[in-house]
């Protein structure tokens, strides 16, 4: 497969030239003492993982458990909505009140 | 000969996977020179060694998912995606080595255009020119694009090859390959349009 038109392949087999010359690149000596270094202190394979996997399928099984409990929420809330209207909207103002007494001393 | 060597590993994997820690550095030096060669395709000098070791470390914590098949296959794979991070870290932190495109690149690119021969280049000694412009148009691509182009057109391995090593479907290499494909070209002919222009 070429990266430019036909015509052009010289460039690719330069290009690809200058790619495989990255092979002469040489890892340093100390990257396996490392390696082992790191190993010895992390957790057992799989240890840390083992939480997740039981978590995610717990996160899973509960979706629609709080999908549900969501809208029967926004159900109770919608209800009693018209009662609780004034306590929410001066709540609001309240607050914006106090807001502009604290920044402007109105 | 084969089947001895993936019952060997297998056996190692299952000492470490019991506790047995020290086993892993079994396959560290057995595998310790295919790491480095993949490794090295894809990343910066500077930063071969911390992604080898990278590659390995993810290895190590992925062992209890490897299943039997072929531990050099399977850590090919843990490589490339290692090496695939690397570029997305990179690439996010906007940490990307910038190449710069200078005049002598400009003159190596014009008479490349013209349809001068590898074999020329080799003569010239203009192949460290050759791989500066590669690293300038490769910086300017998104990793994934990156991986995906250097896999295949650079590296000369089959879509479904390199499609295996990312964890992507063909038909997302396919769609990678082609903008990158248009990108490098626009890239390098706005260069060499740059000079012309002159």
């Amino acid at each position: 497969m070429n990266i430019f038109d036909p015509d052009q392949k010289e460039l690719d087999a330069i290009l690809q030239q200058a790619y495989r010359a990255r092979e002469d690149s040489q890892a340093g000596g100390q990257w396996r003492e490392r390696v082992m270094a790191r190993i010895r202190e992390a957790d057992a394979p799989g240890r840390a993982e083992r939480f997740l996997p039981v978590f995610g399928d717990l996160v899973w099984q509960l979706a629609p458990v709080s999908c549900l409990l969501a809208v029967v929420l926004i159900a109770i809330l919608l209800t009693l909505a018209p009662a609780q209207a004034d306590p929410l909207q001066s709540f609001v103002t309240g607050t914006e009140e106090a807001a502009l007494t604290q920044v402007f001393g109105v | 000969m084969e089947n001895a060597t993936r019952q060997e590993d297998a056996e190692v994997v299952r000492r470490v996977l019991d506790g047995d820690v020290n086993a892993f550095r079994f396959l560290v030096e057995r595998y310790g020179d295919l790491v480095v060669g993949v490794v090295r395709k894809h990343v910066p000098v500077d930063y071969l060694d911390d992604t080898v070791q990278d590659a390995f470390f993810r290895a190590y914590r992925s062992l209890p998912t490897f299943k039997n098949g072929s531990f050099p296959v399977w850590l090919s794979v843990i490589s490339v995606r290692a090496c695939y991070d690397f570029w997305r870290e990179r690439y996010r932190c906007a940490e990307l080595p910038v190449s710069a495109f200078t005049e002598r690149h400009q003159a190596w690119l014009e008479e490349a255009l013209s349809g001068a021969s590898s074999e020329s280049y080799r003569e010239k000694g203009l192949q460290k020119e050759a791989g500066e412009i590669l690293d300038y148009a490769l910086a300017k691509l998104s990793p994934g694009d990156r991986m995906a182009l250097e896999l295949v057109y650079l590296e000369g391995r089959s879509i479904k090859e390199a499609a295996a090593l990312l964890g992507w479907t063909s038909a997302n290499v396919k769609v990678r390959l082609f903008r990158s494909r248009m990108k490098l070209r626009g890239l390098l002919t706005k260069q060499n349009g740059k000079r012309s222009d002159r």
